[in-house]
């Protein structure tokens, strides 16, 4: 109780200090092409939205969409942002920066829906997304060009079901993927149909070839951890974030960590944190060093700090539907919240300052947030 | 951005002339709401509870001094006085019950791997004074902490003749008794010492709530989102998918043969906070008449229907006609719950984003 309300102090003054500048009628930034923030919105009218931000959380623009979207991400060249649509997915928008107007809209090929995440190649030749085959319920990963009309090269199988966040390693040949193993079907909406035999996997996939190149498993007893959100640091180390889908009272592990070759190994909270994290983890992001990894808990209202080199977890922070989780540099992080709050908070010094609040209409920001340097 | 604003404005505008949503609800409404029920129904919820753990504590004493049919008997008794306590305020999730697993610790449930056996049948059999003590229980297992492990102490059938034989056993049963006194004391006394300030003055700077609004909803969570969780936990997982799969010690509290009341208890709750007493009080002042009566008339029939069982749901949900009356009473808490979450959203209450999405 203690600590949570010590927190809230900072935040609210933090919040009353910065108020003056929150204004509904304050102007348009101009991109000053420093760090850029993006995130899908929704706001209280019900409307979805995309928002490019500048690093100090002023808006550059926004764009309007037909549905409530999941992941956004800058194109590593180009002005533009691509925008997944949540899953059962049916649209990916690419839109500009600057203005916010969309340049292309993308629909799944015929028999698929987007699974709410998307990737550039570093060269920004190619835009990778997870999807599932509707009928067979098997994910597929598709390589499209990056630029109109965004022709289907390529696609492969995923090797497992609902495949979610896709990274790609410093060889830039190997995708890493993280197969939730939830069966779904649009017909039945977001109804999992398939919690007693789902089998999640972590798995690289050659995105040359579209050949397995390794598949990484936790124990049985632990079938019900989807694994669903991942990062990847420079040394290819990668974090998972999951979500349980069995009893309240069981107690296992949130979050792994896997590097090729050696086995998927849970790292644990301490048991009382682990059970406030409310067995669900929304995002997972590395900070700048990739060293430290960030999850948050939106159920438990709560962000975790994990020391990747150490294999043990950190610390953690309160953050009411905290959910977005962006690199602020070394130890530190972008936190965004579905009360459209956007925080920064630095692990070393355990300070939280407030970003940006609410900008002006009320929105909550969604699942993840992005942060990319200039072009 | 301002075109946005603008834009929003006039959604604002056409979503109030076609009535969608209420009346604005002042801020000093909510609060007066807020304060109501802390103090209405929240602190004198915990207390009950406090109050039913001390006697359920002094007669487990009681018990082990003398064990006899009577003594039992009265442990059990107050096992369900404490056992309604808890079902009553069990819907609270946010605040000191957030605090050192002290929800996990009063009931760990479901327990489908049998985690309260395993572990009480170990400490029950290592004889071990050491474990019991006031330093190191509190560090035992959470799943013998608490009611459920009370439960198999004193609902076993051959629960006295047991306890007569193990003195151990017996002091494991005052140790948990004793311990869940503590927990509830806390509880109570945090909330009247450390919460009840927080809703008095949401807006203070060191406080828990941003506002007002933000403090009810707080409450409106506590009083929706349980309706889910009672009819997917307590009702859907022990029906199974259709009649010949249910499975009944997936009930909760059937050992003693009380997952019913439990189920009512909750219902009755929740219709508290949601009407005052009487229906005064509540959100009556708060919602149009018409919306407030409707959703009280739901929460009547609900209730009604629960009251209808003939037979403990043990044995009901093993007939045809009990299992259709469980699922009549699943489908019935599934539209009250969407009832409720519309009632939210067009009383300008929002419960949650992220912290309710699955992705």
């Amino acid at each position: 109780m203690t600590r949570e309300i010590k927190l809230k102090r900072r935040t609210l003054l933090l919040a009353g200090a910065s108020a003056s500048l929150l204004s509904p009628l304050k102007l348009m930034a101009a991109w000053d092409k420093d760090g850029l923030l993006v995130s899908a919105a929704s706001d209280n009218m019900g409307q979805h939205w995309a928002l490019c931000l500048d690093e100090s959380g002023r808006e550059i623009s926004r764009t309007k969409l037909p549905a409530r979207a999941h992941e956004v991400l800058k194109h590593p060249v180009r002005n533009e942002i691509a925008i997944v649509g949540r899953r059962p997915g049916r649209y990916l928008i690419m839109a500009a920066i600057n203005s916010g107007k969309i340049t292309a809209q993308l629909k799944p090929e015929p028999g698929f829906h987007f699974y709410g995440h998307a990737l550039f190649t570093p060269d920004g030749n190619f835009l990778i997304t997870t999807e599932n085959h509707i009928d067979s319920g098997q994910g597929r990963i598709f390589v499209r060009e990056a630029r109109n009309p965004y022709k289907v090269i390529k696609s492969f199988p995923s090797y497992g079901i609902g495949p979610h966040e896709v990274k790609l390693s410093s060889d830039q040949d190997t995708l890493v993927i993280a197969n939730g193993g939830i069966k779904t079907h649009p017909d039945k909406g977001r109804e999992k149909l398939n919690l007693d035999t789902m089998s999640p996997s972590l798995v690289y996939v050659s995105l040359k070839t579209g050949e397995l190149l390794e598949e990484a498993k936790l124990d049985r007893s632990y079938h019900q951890l989807s694994i669903r959100h991942l990062d990847i640091n420079r040394q290819d180390e990668v974090t998972v974030g999951m979500q349980y889908q069995g009893e309240r009272t069981d107690h296992v592990p949130l979050v792994a960590s896997h590097k090729r070759g050696q086995a998927l190994s849970p790292i644990w909270a301490p048991e009382q944190t682990n059970y406030a994290m409310k067995h669900y983890c929304g995002s997972v992001r590395y900070d700048h060093s990739g060293k430290i990894a960030a999850i948050s808990s939106p159920k438990g209202n709560l962000v975790t700090f994990w020391d990747i080199d150490k294999h043990a977890f950190i610390t953690s922070i309160s953050c009411k539907d905290g959910c977005g989780l962006a690199s602020a540099g070394n130890q530190a992080f972008f936190i965004s919240n579905g009360r459209g709050d956007i925080y920064n908070y630095q692990v070393q010094s355990r300070t939280l300052k407030q970003v940006s609040s609410g900008l002006g209409c009320k929105l909550s920001w969604d699942n993840h947030l992005a942060l990319s340097k200039s072009v | 951005m301002i075109s946005t604003c603008l834009r929003t404005f006039i959604v604002l505008l056409s979503s109030l002339l076609t009535s969608i949503a209420y009346a604005q609800i002042s801020e000093e409404a909510w609060k007066t709401f807020n304060n109501n029920t802390v103090n209405q129904f929240i602190i004198p919820a915990y207390k009950a509870l406090s109050d039913s753990t001390t006697s359920l504590h002094e007669s487990t004493q009681a018990l082990c001094q003398a064990p006899s049919d009577i003594a039992i008997k009265y442990s059990q008794e107050r096992f369900h006085q404490t056992m309604d306590a808890w079902q009553t305020i069990q819907n609270i999730g946010f605040g000191p019950i957030e605090y050192s697993m002290r929800s996990y610790s009063i009931q760990f449930w479901p327990d489908k791997k049998n985690h309260v056996g395993k572990h009480l049948a170990k400490l029950v059999s290592s004889g071990d004074q050491s474990l019991l003590t006031e330093e190191r229980f509190p560090g035992a297992q959470v799943s013998v902490k608490g009611l459920p492990a009370i439960e198999r102490l004193l609902f076993n059938q051959t629960a006295l003749q047991d306890l007569k034989t193990d003195q151990y056993r017996c002091q494991v049963l005052t140790t948990i008794s004793h311990h869940l006194v503590s927990i509830a004391h806390s509880l109570h006394s945090e909330w009247l010492e450390q919460m009840k300030s927080q809703f008095a003055d949401a807006k203070q700077l060191d406080g828990y709530f941003e506002d007002d609004i933000d403090a009810a909803t707080a409450l409106l969570k506590t009083m929706i989102e349980p309706l889910e969780v009672i009819r997917d936990l307590k009702l859907k997982r022990p029906m199974g998918s259709s009649f010949g799969s249910q499975k009944y010690k997936r009930l909760e509290s059937w050992r003693s043969k009380r997952s019913l009341r439990n189920i009512e208890l909750n219902l009755l709750s929740l219709q508290h906070m949601f009407a005052g007493q009487n229906n005064k009080g509540g959100l009556s002042d708060l919602l149009p008449k018409q919306t407030f009566e409707e959703i009280v008339e739901l929460y009547a029939s609900l209730i009604k229907d629960v009251r209808q069982f003939e037979s403990p749901l043990e044995e009901a949900i093993q007939t045809e006609q009990g299992y259709q009356a469980a699922s009549k009473l699943y489908n019935k808490m599934g539209d009250l719950h969407t009832r409720l979450e519309n009632m939210a959203a067009n009383a300008g209450i929002h419960l949650g984003f992220n912290s309710r999405d699955g992705d």
